[in-house]
C-alpha cells in the first residue's frame, strides 16, 4: 500500500476503539464513560494545536467549548433549527468568538497570551452567570437531543463518527503545509518571518482553527449531559484541558488522546472511592476519594517532574528501548 | 461499506432475538413465581450529593442522614418487604458531573429512584436524568424556585423550602419585629439574584425600604467592601442571602467589622455546617429562616437528633433535612406498595406525610411541600454544642400555604407537565 494513503497507527488503534464501542456488549454507563472521553479528545486535541504546535499556552479553552455547548440550546430556542443546524451553529458562534479574541490577542506572546486568554474567558463567564434571561445564569439550561440519539450507545456512536471525522481533519490540518508553518512559527518566529510568512495570520488562524473544534467539542457535549451552565466556561475547566494535553503529551498528534481518556477514567475511578465504605490502612477510602482533586494533582505532578513529555514520553522511551535491544540482539545474530 | 452494513444488521437481529429471549425469561419470572421474583432483592435509592469541593460537608452529612433511615427503616423490616439500599455518588459540585453519576446510578447500579443535590444548578441538571430516565426524584436541600417552577416535572419533588418562600417568612418577621429598613447583600448567581428580586417586591409591601444592595459573587473570601456597601444608610436589618462558606465567612467578618452593634444581621438559610465553631460573640442574636434544625421542637425530631449524635457525633441540619426528604419518599414508596414510577408518582402527589418535623404535604400542583417554618434567633446554649436557632416565631404550614407561597398558576408550568 502506498505509504500515503495508510492510515497513522493512532487512527488504526481509534477506529478500532470505535467497532469495540460498537459491538462490544456494554453497559449504557460504559457508553456515557466513552462519549465523555470521545468529546473531551476533540477539545485536548484541538486545543493542542494551540499549545503543542504553535507553542502558546491558552487559559480561556473553556470559552470555546463553552460557546460551543451553549449554541446547541440557545440556537434551539432562538431560531427553532434542527439539531444538525444548533451543532453547526455552535462552531460558528466558536469561530466568531475566535476571530475577536484573536483580534485582540494578534500581538501578544508567551505569558500575556494565557492571560489576555484566560480575562476573555472569564469576560463571558460573568456574562453567562449574569445574563440570566438569555443564558439562564447559574440554573443553566436544558438541552434536549432528538429520539434517534436518545440512547447513550447511539449518541456515543454519532459522537464518535463526528469526533473521528474532525480528528482525520485536524491531522490533514497540522501536516499540511500551513500546519508546517504554524511548527515553523513555534521553533523560530522571527526566522518564519523573515522567510515571508504572515505569522500573525498564521497564528490567528491556528487559534481560530483551535476554537472551532473546540465549540464543535461543546456543542457534542451539552446534548450529551441535557444540561449546560455557565461553569463550562469558567477557568478551571480550561485548566482541565490543559492538564489533559500535558498528561497525554503535547509531542504527538495522539498525545491528547490518551490524556482525555486517562484523566476521565481516573477521575471516575478515584472520585468512586468516595462512594465506598472499605477502609485501608486505617483510613477510610470514601476520605481520600473526597479529595480525588489531591490524587489528580499528585498524578500531575509527577509527569511534570519526571516525564513532562507525558504518556507519549513513556511510550517513546519503550519504544527506544525496544528498537535498541532488537538492534543488540540483530548484532549479536 | 457493504460488510459493515451486513455486520450491523445481524447485530441488530441478533440483539432483537437476544432481547427477545430476555423478554421471555423475564415474563415466565413475573408469571410464576410472582412473590419470589420481587421479594428478594433490595430497593435501590441512588444519592447524588457533592462530597468534594465547597459543600462537601453538608453533602456527605445529607448522605449520613438519608443512610440512618434507610439503616432504621432496614432493623424494622425495610419497605414493602425487601431491604434497602442506598448508593451514594460524589457529584464533585458540578452539573455535568451529577448528570453522569445519576446516569451511572440509574443505568448500571440499577436504582430506582434518585436524590439530591443541595447545589441548585445540579439539581435542575438531575432532574433532566430524572424526566429523560422515568425515574423519580427527591429533593430534600435545593433553593431555586424552578425546580417546583418553570422546569418541574411530574418525576421530581421536593420537600425543602424554596427561595420565594424564604423571603416572604423572612420579611413578614422582620419587618414587624425588627426594622423597616433593609439593606441587602446577595451572592451573585441564580438563587441570590432571584432572592434578592422577592426582596424588591416584598420589602416595599410590607411598609419598608431597601436602602442598600450588593452582590459579592459566588466564593467570594473578602466581603468588606459588599458589606460596607449593604450597609450604607444604616439600615435596620442587613440580611444576607449567602449559603455555605460564603455565609461563614460574611457573618464574620461583618461582625468584626462592628455591623452586629448597628443593624441586626441574618442569614437567607440556617445550616449547622456554615455555623459550626461560631462564637457566642458572632453568632448570638443573628436571624435566619429555618426549614429544620437539631433543636427543633418534637419528639421525633429529637430522637433523630440523638439517634445521629450516637452514630456519627455530630449535630447536623443537613442530615436532618436529608432525613425528612427520605421520609416522605419511603412513605411514598410504602404507601404506593410498589416501586414504579407512576404509582409512586400518585402516592407522592397532593398527599400528606409524617415526619420528623410533623405534617409535609406534597402539593399537587407543583410537587413543591408545604410545611411548617420559624424564623429563628441564633444564640450558643449549653444544650448543644453547636450555635442553635431560638424560634421566634412559628409559621404553620396552613399559614405558609395562604400567605407565603405562590398561588397555583398553571401558565407556569410547560407542555412536559403532566406528559406522562
Amino acid at each position: 500500500m502506498n505509504n500515503r494513503l495508510r492510515p497513522p497507527l493512532w487512527l488504526s488503534a481509534w477506529l478500532m476503539f470505535g467497532v469495540a464501542l460498537a459491538f462490544a456488549p456494554i453497559s449504557p454507563y460504559t457508553a456515557t464513560l466513552a462519549t465523555e472521553v470521545i468529546i473531551l479528545t476533540l477539545w485536548a486535541v484541538s486545543y493542542n494545536l494551540v499549545y503543542g504546535y504553535m507553542g502558546e499556552i491558552s487559559f480561556g479553552h473553556a470559552a470555546f467549548f463553552g460557546v460551543g455547548a451553549f449554541g446547541v440550546p440557545l440556537l434551539a430556542r432562538e431560531f427553532n433549527l434542527p439539531f444538525g443546524f444548533n451543532l453547526a451553529g455552535g462552531i460558528v458562534v466558536a469561530c466568531l468568538f475566535g476571530a475577536l479574541v484573536s483580534v485582540i490577542i494578534r500581538r501578544t506572546r508567551g505569558v500575556y497570551y494565557a492571560v489576555l486568554t484566560f480575562v476573555l474567558a472569564e469576560v463571558l463567564y460573568v456574562v453567562a452567570i449574569k445574563w440570566t434571561n438569555f443564558t439562564g445564569g447559574d440554573n443553566g439550561l436544558p438541552v434536549s437531543r432528538p429520539g434517534l440519539l436518545a440512547s447513550p450507545l447511539s449518541y456515543a456512536l454519532f459522537a464518535f463518527v463526528i469526533v473521528t471525522i474532525a480528528l482525520v481533519a485536524l491531522h490533514r490540518i497540522v501536516n499540511s503545509p500551513a500546519g508546517r508553518v504554524v511548527q515553523a512559527i513555534h521553533q523560530n518566529e522571527r526566522r518564519a518571518r523573515q522567510i515571508g510568512y504572515n505569522t500573525d495570520a498564521y497564528r490567528a488562524l491556528t487559534f481560530i482553527l483551535s476554537g472551532a473544534f473546540s465549540g464543535l467539542a461543546g456543542a457534542l457535549y451539552s446534548p450529551f449531559i441535557q444540561f449546560v451552565s455557565p461553569d463550562l466556561l469558567f477557568w478551571t475547566f480550561s485548566g482541565q484541558v490543559i492538564i489533559m494535553t500535558i498528561i497525554g503529551g503535547s509531542g504527538a498528534f495522539y498525545g491528547p488522546v490518551l490524556g482525555a481518556a486517562v484523566f476521565v477514567i481516573l477521575r471516575d475511578f478515584i472520585s468512586s472511592w468516595s462512594a465506598s465504605s472499605a477502609v485501608i490502612g486505617g483510613v477510610a477510602l470514601a476520605k481520600l476519594g473526597e479529595h480525588w482533586p489531591l490524587f489528580m494533582g499528585m498524578i500531575f505532578f509527577l509527569i511534570i517532574v519526571f516525564e513532562p513529555a507525558g504518556i507519549v514520553g513513556i511510550v517513546s522511551r519503550f519504544k527506544r528501548t525496544w528498537s535498541r535491544s532488537k538492534y543488540r540482539s540483530e548484532l549479536v545474530g | 461499506m457493504a460488510s459493515f452494513k451486513v455486520n450491523k444488521v445481524t447485530r441488530r437481529r441478533a440483539l432483537k432475538s437476544l432481547g427477545g429471549a430476555g423478554a421471555a425469561s423475564l415474563a415466565a419470572a413475573i408469571g410464576i413465581p410472582h412473590v419470589f421474583a420481587q421479594d428478594k432483592s433490595p430497593i435501590k435509592i441512588g444519592v447524588v450529593l457533592p462530597l468534594s469541593g465547597a459543600y462537601a460537608a453538608q453533602g456527605t452529612a445529607g448522605a449520613q442522614g438519608i443512610q440512618l433511615l434507610a439503616e432504621q427503616t432496614n432493623a424494622k423490616g425495610g419497605l414493602l418487604g425487601r431491604q434497602i439500599q442506598i448508593l451514594v455518588e460524589d457529584s464533585q459540585l458540578r452539573p455535568q458531573t451529577a448528570v453522569v453519576k445519576a446516569t451511572k446510578l440509574i443505568q448500571q447500579d440499577g436504582c430506582k429512584f434518585l436524590m439530591g443535590e443541595i447545589s441548585g444548578a445540579s439539581t435542575l441538571a438531575l432532574l433532566e436524568v430524572a424526566e429523560r430516565e422515568k425515574t423519580v426524584m427527591m429533593t430534600p436541600y435545593s433553593s431555586p424556585e424552578a425546580v417546583t417552577g418553570s422546569r418541574g416535572t411530574r418525576y421530581q419533588f421536593r420537600t425543602y423550602s424554596n427561595a420565594y418562600i424564604q423571603a416572604a417568612v423572612a420579611v413578614d418577621y422582620m419587618t414587624k419585629s425588627v426594622g423597616k429598613k433593609w439593606g441587602v447583600m446577595a451572592a451573585d448567581y441564580a438563587y441570590g439574584q432571584d432572592y434578592a428580586n422577592h426582596l424588591r417586591r416584598l420589602v416595599p409591601q410590607h411598609g419598608g425600604t431597601i436602602v442598600a444592595e450588593a452582590f459579592p459573587a459566588l466564593g467570594t473570601t473578602d466581603f468588606v467592601s459588599h458589606l460596607q456597601q449593604a450597609s450604607t444608610g444604616n439600615p435596620d436589618v442587613l440580611w444576607m442571602v449567602e449559603y455555605g462558606r460564603d455565609a461563614t465567612v460574611a457573618l464574620n467578618q461583618a461582625v468584626s467589622m462592628g455591623l452586629k452593634s448597628r443593624m441586626a444581621l441574618g442569614l437567607s438559610a440556617a445550616n449547622t455546617e456554615q455555623v459550626a465553631g461560631m462564637q457566642g460573640g458572632v453568632f448570638d442574636g443573628t436571624y435566619s429562616f429555618v426549614t429544620w434544625y437539631p433543636n427543633w421542637p418534637s419528639p421525633e425530631s429529637k430522637a433523630f437528633v440523638k439517634a445521629y449524635l450516637e452514630k456519627y457525633g455530630a449535630y447536623s441540619e443537613a442530615a436532618g433535612v436529608h432525613y425528612i426528604g427520605a421520609q416522605v419518599l419511603f412513605a411514598g414508596i410504602a404507601n404506593a406498595n410498589s416501586i414504579d414510577a407512576d404509582p409512586v408518582i400518585e402516592a407522592l402527589e397532593g398527599r400528606e406525610f409524617d415526619t420528623i418535623k410533623g405534617k409535609i404535604t406534597l402539593r399537587a400542583y407543583d410537587h413543591q411541600a408545604v410545611q411548617t417554618y420559624f424564623i429563628g434567633k441564633g444564640m450558643v446554649s449549653g444544650e448543644f454544642p453547636v450555635p442553635i436557632y431560638e424560634p421566634m416565631q412559628t409559621y404553620a404550614a396552613d399559614v405558609v400555604e395562604r400567605d407565603f407561597m405562590p398561588p397555583p398558576d398553571p401558565k407556569v408550568h410547560p407542555v412536559r407537565w403532566r406528559k406522562g
